[in-house]
């Protein structure tokens, strides 16, 4: 076992890890600015939370990602647990998403799930051949199915939904074929509609009134009730036009063009102040951040290592790419935050943890040599 | 490292990637204008500031109607809405005061509060039904109102004359902005000028009625109650038709190149809105209605900035002044009530209308006898409209009456000019026109009771003094039918005498209308003495003796003091010795005791001069209580001839009618120095001399009293008194 002073050397002297730890600091240095003008008593509190979440970080390089996969399925039983556990607790404005701790310090057992799932998945996959069959599949999405559907009756559609997704991921890379996966798609596209009537009230009002907006037949209850705070979050980004509006954005945030926008709204934030300009880096940072996750999966030999980071890295983007979609009226309103962006010290954590592995696998793994892809290659050939 | 997998993976990603990024170009750059609109709309928090109605002043600058302030009781929109948010907020300002500690405590016990609350909410409308003596109907329709207004509001602020897609008046906006109103977050009226007692319940019970608040508002105040209220009308709630007409809009408050608040109607209705329902106050709607000012908070710019609140002032109605005297009128009123001049010949009261007018038209007095209070108007409405025995909604001067006997001295002018008689023309009276038919045509005086007495030969100007049938039955049978409509028409009667406020025109016959000449002959016979087929509205008659004292000149009554209205076509000319035998004869009603008018003004030292009238003519029958009496020999039929059948299973009958005989008195003052007009009318009083004539005195007493004639018969004014003083009106 090397000690962390060695770990994080090698960190920084690792090509494929610069890119990691670079988008992340510049991603929660947008973080902190865009809080700082929407609402700077919560800027303040979010630099403690990237501290801390750091420190998980770098703890998180400690062990060798072996350890953790091994841990997979004990981390996975655990998140089962908690999931069961939370939906005996006490409702918190009528879902049982946390648990309540004292000091109001909350657990979201679904964050913790995020990175579990995936790890056990991954561990799952690691020496499996068999998912180039139909009946391969069906453990990775019974798997998926326990967690998905626990945190459907919390309920919390949103990040139910991340599951499948990930899992998509994750057997695009683990080498499931297309044609079941596009089968399995279609399967849910037809099941939705015979799943509508078993949903809460409140999630089929949200399917209708996406599909009205949609459809452009949105009434005005929509833009007052549930596309209230999209309609908003929409002009703050369209007004922040293409080099944004600056402080005076800040200033229409504050008096209350979008509550709470330095949650999951807070792409509108940005979109506000630095306008067209500033979005589009936000974008260019996360497919970054990507590229180079995607780029250390390619390169790494061990199937579990490479497994898991593709399924970490697609999670943070996922959740990336529904949040602003959400803000941007692109998609439905899902109480997801923007990874590394929102404000909230539990969704930080978790990402960071989750980066936190990635980079342990940019440090330890064990690459294809070049020699060894030439050889590949010219044995392919 | 080039896992073909991973790049599929990322080519899905970066597809997501490139529409999100089209998405915000298409938004950020194409469409950024119209974004920052919608973003002005919600920078730019517009809020509307009340305006205050115009006065209507008489022609003293006496304030009859005004805008006064008062207390409403209010509920905040968000109450009517069922605001979950604004209740949470109350329920935890509540739970703070509470001291409840625990998280889950404090979570069940916001629950709870939140129920409490909202069950309080509810049970508002009965509860302000009961406080207030309303129906829940009427609070829950009120609720109504104000979500209608609401509606308006926000459909008005979408359609922005810069807001895309707007511009076609028919096409109402389907879509509305998010903005929240300050109207959304306010109080709004549901009972207005509610009394202390109210006011202090609810202030004290606050806590009981979430949403309610007591809030200062204004209030129309009639200070003279009942008097002139045909004429000063009433407000009501504005209606459909009247929000189509004149629908607020709201001006645009961005966009302009200096910031200033542009179009809009700011002096269109709102749901909920009062307009002028009757009278004056319907009349001068346009003049008296005040506009609606704007205030707009930029919240985006620094408070103490010049930007942070533009506001364009509300514009207070203007004032109308009327040419009617208040005071006058309710010393008129009140005295004619005192005196008990309206009981007629059978000892009970009567209805009655009185017209003061100067001899250019300026009305004085316009008096209907039956009043309501106007303060009390919205409790009264229901009662006033049902009630068809004293119509108190109907202004009587405003009426067609058969005129009877006041014709004649117009029949008489009419005659003299065209020579059909001259001053010295000699007609006997024997009682009846027609040799051996006694009973047709008579004379007023022909009665058996009076041992059947006759006026024997007489001139004109007796004729008009003694009120003689036989002499005007015979000029209008020589006049033709013709020549005495044509008479009828140049004097006004039965035309609209182009009076501001809405009249009966009354009615003669068509001129151009084919008729047996036998027939046409009779008619005219009749209308010599102002009977058959004409009715005239006092107003008229008023207008028609101002003409012919005028020798011909046109006048139209008018009560505005700004008057605009085109004198009527009518203008001919009388020949002044017509005009001197005409007045002769009217003084002469008054002066000599032969006259039917002698009595009543014995000992007044004002010369007045007029004519009675006694008008026979038919009318529905009403019991001593004011209940219709039946005429159960004519059952009403059906279609088919079957009696029709009530809701209580009892055949319908007409309304009784019988003949009875209006009292009419039209005079003027001074007689040698003609001034003021004065019609008195009692709706089947009885004789014009006896029941009429004293209302009319009254009026010159009165008009004396007020220094409009020299105070001949009444003590002269007191110096100390403020000129024309209210008098016994408060």
């Amino acid at each position: 076992m090397k000690s962390l002073r060695q770990i994080l050397w090698k960190v920084l002297t690792t090509r494929v890890a610069w890119p990691i730890l670079l988008t992340i600091a510049l991603l929660c240095t947008a973080s902190i600015l865009a809080l700082q003008l929407s609402s700077p008593e919560n800027a303040d509190r979010q630099q403690i939370h990237i501290l801390i979440a750091s420190v998980a970080m770098v703890l998180m390089l400690l062990p060798h990602f072996q350890m953790v996969g091994r841990l997979g399925y004990a981390l996975y039983g655990g998140g089962v647990l908690l999931l069961l556990a939370v939906m005996l607790a006490p409702a918190q404005s009528h879902t049982h998403r946390w648990f309540v701790l004292p000091h109001d310090v909350e657990i979201q057992p679904s964050e913790i799930m995020k990175i579990a799932y995936v790890v056990a998945l991954a561990w799952y996959f690691r020496l499996r051949k068999d998912v180039r069959e139909l009946h391969g599949l069906v453990i990775p999405f019974a798997l998926t199915a326990v967690p998905f559907g626990l945190i459907l009756i919390e309920p919390d559609l949103g990040t139910a939904l991340l599951f499948p997704m990930v899992l998509y991921a994750m057997l695009v890379a683990a080498g499931a074929r297309f044609r079941h996966l596009l089968a399995i798609l279609m399967l849910a596209v037809i099941g939705v509609p015979g799943a509508f009537p078993f949903l809460k009230p409140y999630q089929q009002q949200r399917i209708v009134s996406i599909y009205k907006q949609w459809t452009g037949t949105a009434d005005e209850s929509h833009y007052q009730g549930e596309g209230f705070q999209q309609r908003q979050s929409e002009i703050a980004i369209g007004a922040g036009g293409p080099t944004g509006q600056g402080t005076q954005a800040a200033q229409h945030i504050r008096q209350g063009l979008l509550w709470a926008a330095y949650t999951d709204f807070i792409f509108a934030v940005i979109g506000a102040q630095w306008g067209f300009i500033g979005c589009l880096l936000v974008l260019v940072l996360y497919l970054a951040f990507f590229a180079a996750s995607m780029e250390i999966a390619g390169s790494t030999k061990d199937p579990f290592a490479r497994l898991l980071v593709v399924g970490l890295a697609s999670m943070i983007l996922f959740q990336a790419v529904i949040n602003m979609y959400m803000a941007s009226g692109m998609g439905p309103v899902v109480g997801i935050a923007l990874p590394f962006i929102s404000y909230g010290g539990s969704s930080l954590l978790t990402n960071m943890i989750a980066a936190g592995l990635i980079l342990n696998v940019s440090v330890r793994r064990s690459t294809y040599s070049v020699a060894a892809m030439r050889y590949a290659v010219a044995a392919r050939a | 490292m080039l896992n073909r997998r991973l790049v599929v993976l990322f080519c899905v990603i970066v597809a997501g990637f490139l529409a999100l990024a089209l998405r915000l170009g298409h938004m950020q750059v194409s469409q950024a204008d119209e974004w920052r609109s919608e973003l002005d709309t919600f920078v730019h928090r517009a809020s509307l500031i009340e305006t205050s109605r115009g006065t209507i002043y008489d022609r003293q600058g006496v304030a009859i109607a005004r805008d006064v302030p008062c207390y409403d009781l209010a509920i905040d929109y968000r109450a009517i809405a069922m605001d979950d948010a604004w209740i949470k907020a109350l329920a935890q300002k509540r739970l703070a005061a509470e001291k409840v500690t625990g998280r889950d405590a404090r979570a069940r016990r916001l629950a709870q509060l939140q129920d409490q609350i909202a069950d309080q909410i509810e049970a508002e409308p009965a509860a302000i039904a009961q406080v207030c003596r309303l129906s829940t109907e009427d609070v829950l329709a009120r609720y109504n109102e104000i979500r209608e207004k609401i509606a308006t509001l926000k459909q008005n602020l979408w359609s922005h004359p810069y807001v895309k897609g707007s511009g076609d008046d028919d096409e109402q906006p389907t879509v509305n902005t998010t903005m929240v109103l300050k109207e959304e977050v306010s109080p709004h009226t549901i009972v207005p000028n509610i009394p202390d007692n109210v006011s202090f319940y609810f202030k004290r019970n606050i806590d009981q009625y979430p949403g309610l608040t007591i809030i200062d508002s204004r209030r129309r105040e009639y200070r003279f109650n009942d008097v002139a209220c045909q004429v000063i009308g009433t407000l009501r709630s504005v209606d459909a038709e009247a929000l189509k007409r004149n629908r607020f809009a709201m001006p645009a408050i961005t966009g302009t190149a200096d910031g200033s608040i542009q179009g809009g109607n700011l002096q269109g209705y709102l749901p909920g809105d009062l307009m002028g329902g009757s009278g004056i106050e319907k009349l001068e709607e346009d003049t008296l209605r005040g506009a609606r000012g704007v205030k707009v908070k930029d919240i985006a710019s620094d408070a103490t900035s010049p930007d942070a609140e533009r506001r364009l002032d509300p514009v207070v109605g203007n004032n109308v002044q009327l040419t009617l005297d208040i005071g006058l009128q309710a010393d008129i009123q009140n005295n004619i009530r005192q005196k008990h001049l309206l009981k007629g010949e059978d000892g009970k009261d009567h209805f009655a209308a009185l017209v003061v007018m100067s001899l250019d038209g300026q009305v004085l007095t316009l008096w209907s006898s039956e009043t309501y209070d106007l303060n009390q108007i919205d409790a009264l409405r229901g009662s006033l409209i049902k009630d068809a025995y004293r119509r108190p909604l109907t202004n009587r001067a405003l009426q067609g009456y058969t005129p009877g006997s006041t014709v004649k001295p117009l029949v008489a002018s009419g005659a003299l000019t065209e020579n059909v008689i001259t001053p010295a023309t000699t007609i006997v009276c024997n009682g009846y026109l027609f040799p051996g038919k006694p009973n047709i045509f008579r004379c007023a005086i022909y009665e058996e009771t009076h041992g059947a007495a006759t006026h024997g030969p007489l001139q004109v100007v007796d004729a008009l003094a003694e009120s003689c049938n036989i002499f005007f039955y015979t000029v209008g049978r020589d006049m033709g039918m013709d020549r005495m409509l044509k008479w009828f028409d140049l004097y006004g009667l039965g035309r609209d005498s182009g009076f501001e406020l809405p009249e009966q025109n009354g009615s003669i016959p068509d001129p151009r209308a084919q008729r047996d000449a036998d027939a046409a002959l009779m008619e005219a016979t009749q209308m010599g003495i102002g009977q058959g087929p004409v009715t005239v509205t006092p107003i008229q008659m008023a207008a028609a003796y101002a003409t012919l004292l005028q020798g011909g000149q046109p006048v139209r009554p008018h009560i505005l003091a700004k008057d605009t209205g085109d004198l009527p076509p009518r203008r001919f000319s009388l020949p002044p010795d017509v005009v001197s035998i005409v007045r002769q004869g009217m003084e002469r009603v008054v002066a000599s005791p032969e006259g039917t008018a002698y009595k009543p003004f014995k000992g007044m030292k004002l010369q007045v001069a007029g004519k009675t009238g006694s008008a026979t003519a038919w009318g529905p029958v009403y019991d001593d209580n004011g209940n219709p009496v039946w005429d159960t020999t004519r059952p009403e039929k059906n279609a088919d001839g079957s009696p029709k059948i009530g809701p209580d299973g009892q055949p319908i009958y007409h309304q009784a009618t019988a003949e009875g005989t209006h009292a009419w008195f039209v005079g003027y003052a001074p007689a040698n120095n003609p001034q003021y007009v004065v019609v008195a009318m009692m709706e089947f009083g009885g004789y014009g001399g006896s029941w009429a004539a004293p209302m009319a005195r009254e009026a010159f007493l009165q008009l004396e009293r007020h220094s409009y004639l020299p105070a001949l018969d009444v003590p002269p004014p007191d110096p100390q008194a403020p000129p024309n003083a209210i008098g016994s009106a408060q």
